[in-house]
């Protein structure tokens, strides 16, 4: 999947983010698994912490799937159990804001940044709306960037 | 490999690592050879950076001799610090193109590797035996001209 943006433009959101501080930029992902069973109507819920001592910069998603179906049907929610924040509307469409597997130079990028602090909970939810469980082994990827901040 | 990122736009990154010093930069791959791997069979290989040169890791390829068995997890670790590009293993496929398909490249921003760094490449057989698997690092070696 080709990114939606430049990656300078992270630097620029970067320096705006934390105007006057040293920042330390690289390049990182986290890791939504839902197992090896099918994913049906009920719903299956990934959690994951992120890193403690650095914040997260999301740019984009990946939705691979390990026994060949494809994921991009799947409803996705995502969930900061923190803040209790959701980052979609609603459950949306795994294919509406990642990438299927194997499918290059689709430009399904977040438009922005989305800024997810250290030590945060996040818990990713999925179900097949058509309730016809197919696919398995299932990742849910957040490709971006840790920000270490210096004083 | 399909440039990912424009070389106007690295070279403006390399200036905030390197200042003005010059560089000489040349593209380069390091191809990590996992042969034939079983079913769910897990196999680590290092992947070692030039000792004169830093490593600018712009994405990653792979292919196995069948398309259909491209189906094995990744996790890239720089064994000196320990640091894992990842938080846990992924798909290859989210990240590589396969057999005969141009790259997908899933790098969102360039990664440096400074030289002479040992990185471990852990490759987790899916439900089918691989044959033939590669995993390719991607870049440029950026060298200091005096």
């Amino acid at each position: 999947m080709r990114q939606s943006f430049d990656f300078l433009e992270i630097d620029r959101y970067i320096a705006e983010m934390y105007a006057g501080k040293r920042v330390s930029v690289e390049q990182y992902a986290y890791v939504f698994d839902f197992g090896s069973s099918e994913i049906g109507a009920t719903v299956v819920a990934s959690t994951i912490k992120t890193n403690s001592n650095v914040d997260f910069l999301w740019i984009s998603s990946a939705t691979p799937a390990g026994n060949g179906s494809s994921a991009g049907n799947l409803l996705v929610q995502i969930q900061d159990q923190g803040s209790g924040q959701y980052f979609f509307a609603d459950y949306t469409p795994a294919s509406d804001f990642a990438s299927e597997q194997n499918t290059a130079f689709t430009d399904n990028g977040n438009a922005v940044p989305r800024k997810i602090g250290g030590a945060s909970t996040l818990t990713a939810s999925a179900y097949d709306p058509s309730g016809i469980a197919g696919v398995a082994n299932v990742q849910l990827i957040l490709f971006g960037v840790h920000v270490y901040v210096y004083d | 490999m399909l440039m990912q990122f424009p070389y106007s736009s690295l070279r403006a990154w390399l200036r905030t690592i390197y200042g003005d010093a010059p560089l000489m930069l040349e593209p380069w791959y390091i191809p990590v050879n996992f042969g034939d791997v079983v079913a769910s069979a897990r196999v680590s290989k290092p992947a070692q950076i030039l000792a004169n040169a830093d490593f600018i890791l712009c994405g990653v390829t792979a292919r196995c001799e069948s398309a259909s068995n491209l189906k094995f997890k990744l996790q890239i670790s720089d064994t000196g610090s320990g640091a894992q590009f990842f938080s846990a293993p992924i798909w290859v496929e989210a990240i590589a193109g396969g057999l005969n398909s141009r790259a997908s490249q899933q790098w969102v921003y360039p990664r440096f590797v400074g030289g002479n760094s040992a990185l471990m490449l852990d490759f987790t057989a899916g439900a089918v035996d691989t044959e033939g698997s590669y995993v390719t690092l991607n870049g440029f070696n950026v060298r200091g001209l005096n």
